[in-house]
């Protein structure tokens, strides 16, 4: 059975909305019957995280939290997974929407013997309706950002390669990217900005791989 | 790094963010969600949240004169006789 896991750590405004954003991935995964070992709030931190990965041994891991580009950080932004940990990645397929962590960490992980590390290599941006802040999913300006990024383990979930997820999750972008541009709303300067710039900063790192 | 921007690029984010919606916040992961008073309190410090919404800037306007390019290349083959 294939198995992937996921942290949510969900303790701030930004890491609330990707928990909500994730439901979709989530939706996926049952659907296609994978085992999804959801690491939530509290027990997004380093301990179990590792724990889960030596007992269940999951080939694909979303990593969402913040970060920088040795790090990747877990609930109340304890540090979850950095450098120094690339061993047991070994094999893995890694997604995270994390900033900055394609830089050095993703790099490294990939050396050392990682299947494939796809994230941002400076930070990640996204906009928010402060009206909807408490409805996630009724932002549309926020949908924009999460609908483009979500393409990329949404893709693998369905057993598209991860360099093909990437490249769905790019046209997704500049889908936006041109909705906006011919959108009169006076925000959409400032969304088509931000998406232009992940746009830029989404990479994929190693090999072409498939989730097994 | 910060001292690279020309003065003009600065004004001219500071002056479009002045415009931003108060209802809109930017979120910058690793920084958090920003109001418009906060994103310009950012752009006057210079800082490096200051850099990275020049940066933004500097990207979008590359992009365009790409795309102005490349229209130009186009409109160039069409009109050779």
């Amino acid at each position: 059975m294939k198995k992937l896991l996921i942290t949510l750590p969900n303790h701030d405004d930004v890491t609330f909305y990707i928990f909500h954003w994730s439901k979709y991935i989530l939706q996926e995964a049952e659907k296609r019957g994978v085992k999804v070992l959801k690491l939530e709030r509290e027990r997004a931190n380093r301990k179990t995280f590792f724990d889960f990965l030596n007992s269940h041994r999951p080939s694909f891991l979303i990593l969402n939290g913040h970060g920088d580009e040795k790090t990747i950080y877990g609930y109340n932004d304890e540090k979850m997974l950095e450098e120094g940990d690339e061993e047991a990645l070994k094999e893995k397929i890694i997604y995270t929407i994390a900033c900055d962590a394609a830089k050095s960490l993703g790099k490294s992980i990939v050396e050392k013997g990682g299947k494939c590390f796809i994230g941002y290599n400076r930070k990640f941006v996204f906009c928010m309706d402060e009206t909807k802040m408490t409805r996630p999913f009724e932002d549309e300006k926020a949908a924009s950002f999460f609908n483009a990024t979500n393409k990329i383990p949404i893709g693998i979930i369905k057993g598209n390669s991860s360099l093909e997820s990437v490249e769905k999750a790019k046209e997704e972008f500049r889908r936006e990217i041109v909705k906006w541009r011919l959108s009169k709303d006076l925000e959409a300067p400032f969304i088509l900005r931000a998406l232009i710039w992940d746009l830029h900063s989404l990479v994929h790192l190693g090999e072409k791989s498939f989730f097994e | 790094m910060r001292e690279e921007i020309p003065e003009i690029f600065w004004e001219l984010v500071k002056a479009k963010f002045e415009r931003m919606p108060t209802n809109l916040r930017l979120v910058i992961g690793g920084v958090g969600s920003l109001k418009k008073e906060e994103i310009l309190k950012h752009i006057e410090k210079r800082d490096e949240i200051g850099e990275l919404l020049v940066r933004m800037e500097i990207e979008y306007l590359k992009l365009i004169k790409e795309e102005a390019e490349s229209y130009e290349e186009a409109l160039n083959n069409i009109t050779k006789p």
